[in-house]
């Protein structure tokens, strides 16, 4: 695939399959970004399809004066519509009337708890896995506390290459659980939701 | 900002604990929507963020409640009737935790033996219901790249092998078996280096219901 700079050019020149290429490249990674700023799936989904549609039309119109730096571009978009749908809401907390809208937020809401309890299931399954308490402490330690490498190393008296080991050990057995129990194949789709990238490609082939 | 750099100063986990500068932020983000294959990383280590604390949280919860049964025993005669009884019907032994992720998944590793001579440890109890199964076998310690995989009964006798496998990146066999076709309560899964026949890894594998 071209890079995303050769492909901002492309689509100026009316090349709808470059279009398609750069959805194909950003739509994960600012799914990521934003599904985990938000920690909303659904509004992660909304925005991250609001922004790549702005892009492409910018894109079109040669609007983008620096190509090379698209990904600070796309980056940007994201983040103002996140801090502007924020703000709707804290207004809309105080005079809100529209029970429809209210409605479908409940229904997407839920289903997204569903998918956390199975999340939380797979990763409570990983972790009863390990047979030493100290690997349980040292993930624990490291991904929630936030505690440095070093420090920890130091702490449980490991050396930095059990470290690295327990640690890759988690994420491979992470991605096969998911794999097998939520049905999610990692290198296919992002794992915030079960949205998969096509679907956001579809979407946006049917709007742009 | 490049991937050695992220991966030497774990920037995705000071990321995700806001332990990054606003600048260090863009930069990373940008990097991320530049190179997509850094994402699984990212998304890893997100989920295992998001859920430990939860986890952490069950565990306690769990460990409280059963301190907490443990005072009922003291507060008279008149408990201890209803108090055994609940702990007949409410109290559980911890389950045996298999290392099995899913029916068909089963992960050993760390389970070293001299020898195949007497019964290693178990390492995995098969599922019911489980038909096939997917063996990953830890041997990243082992210096060789070559192994010679066995499935024995408890009796030592050969049921299955798999000569020469190599090991993936991660020091890993993964081998697809059938394990409950040897109509055993039990199997012994051995692993030998090629080379020297040192046996790297044996665990016992329970199969049978019983």
């Amino acid at each position: 695939m071209d890079e995303p700079a050769v492909l901002v050019t492309q689509i100026a020149n009316g090349n709808k399959q470059a279009e398609q290429a750069l959805l194909s490249h950003f739509s994960r990674p600012l799914y990521s970004i934003v599904a985990y700023k938000c920690d909303d799936p659904t509004l992660a989904q909304d925005i991250v399809q609001e922004a790549l549609l702005i892009v492409i039309q910018k894109a079109r119109a040669s609007a983008i004066d620096n190509p090379e730096a698209i990904a600070g571009f796309v980056r940007r978009v994201a983040e103002n519509l996140l801090i502007a749908t924020y703000r709707k809401n804290k207004r809309q907390r105080t005079d809100c009337s529209d029970e429809m809208d209210l409605h479908s937020h409940t229904i997407n809401h839920t289903e997204n708890q569903v998918s956390s309890e199975k999340l939380l299931e797979t990763v409570t399954q990983v972790m009863d896995e390990l047979s030493v308490e100290r690997d349980r402490q040292l993930l624990s330690a490291y991904f929630f506390e936030g505690k440095d490498k070093e420090e920890l190393c130091n702490e449980l008296d490991l050396s930095t290459e059990h470290f690295d080991k327990v640690l890759h050990r988690a994420k491979t057995r992470l991605k096969q659980a998911l794999a097998l129990k939520c049905k999610v194949e990692i290198n296919k789709q992002s794992l915030f939701t079960l949205l998969s990238v096509a679907a956001v490609i579809c979407w946006l082939g049917t709007r742009i | 900002m490049n991937t050695q750099y992220i991966q030497a100063n774990h920037i995705i986990q000071r990321y995700l604990h806001g332990k990054l500068t606003a600048a260090e932020m863009i930069e990373f983000e940008e990097y991320l929507l530049m190179h997509p294959d850094m994402v699984e990383e990212f998304e890893l280590s997100a989920i295992f963020k998001k859920t430990l604390g939860q986890v952490a949280k069950k565990s306690r919860a769990d460990s409280s409640a059963s301190k907490l049964l443990r005072l009922f025993w003291p507060l008279g005669g008149v408990l201890i009737g209803s108090a055994a009884t609940w702990l007949l019907l409410g109290y559980q032994q911890p389950k045996h935790v298999a290392t099995a992720i899913s029916p068909d998944v089963i992960y050993i590793g760390e389970m070293r033996g001299a020898s195949t001579a007497e019964l290693p440890p178990v390492g995995a109890v098969v599922e019911q219901g489980s038909e096939q199964q997917i063996l990953v076998l830890d041997v990243s310690m082992a210096n060789g790249q070559l192994f010679d995989v066995e499935l024995q009964s408890s009796t030592g006798q050969p049921l299955q092998s798999w000569p020469a496998l190599k090991k993936n990146a991660q020091g890993e066999l993964v081998i697809l078996a059938t394990l409950q076709s040897a109509n055993a309560p039990s199997t012994i899964i051995a692993v030998r280096e090629s080379n020297t026949a040192e046996v790297v890894l044996s665990a016992t594998i329970i199969t049978g219901s019983d």
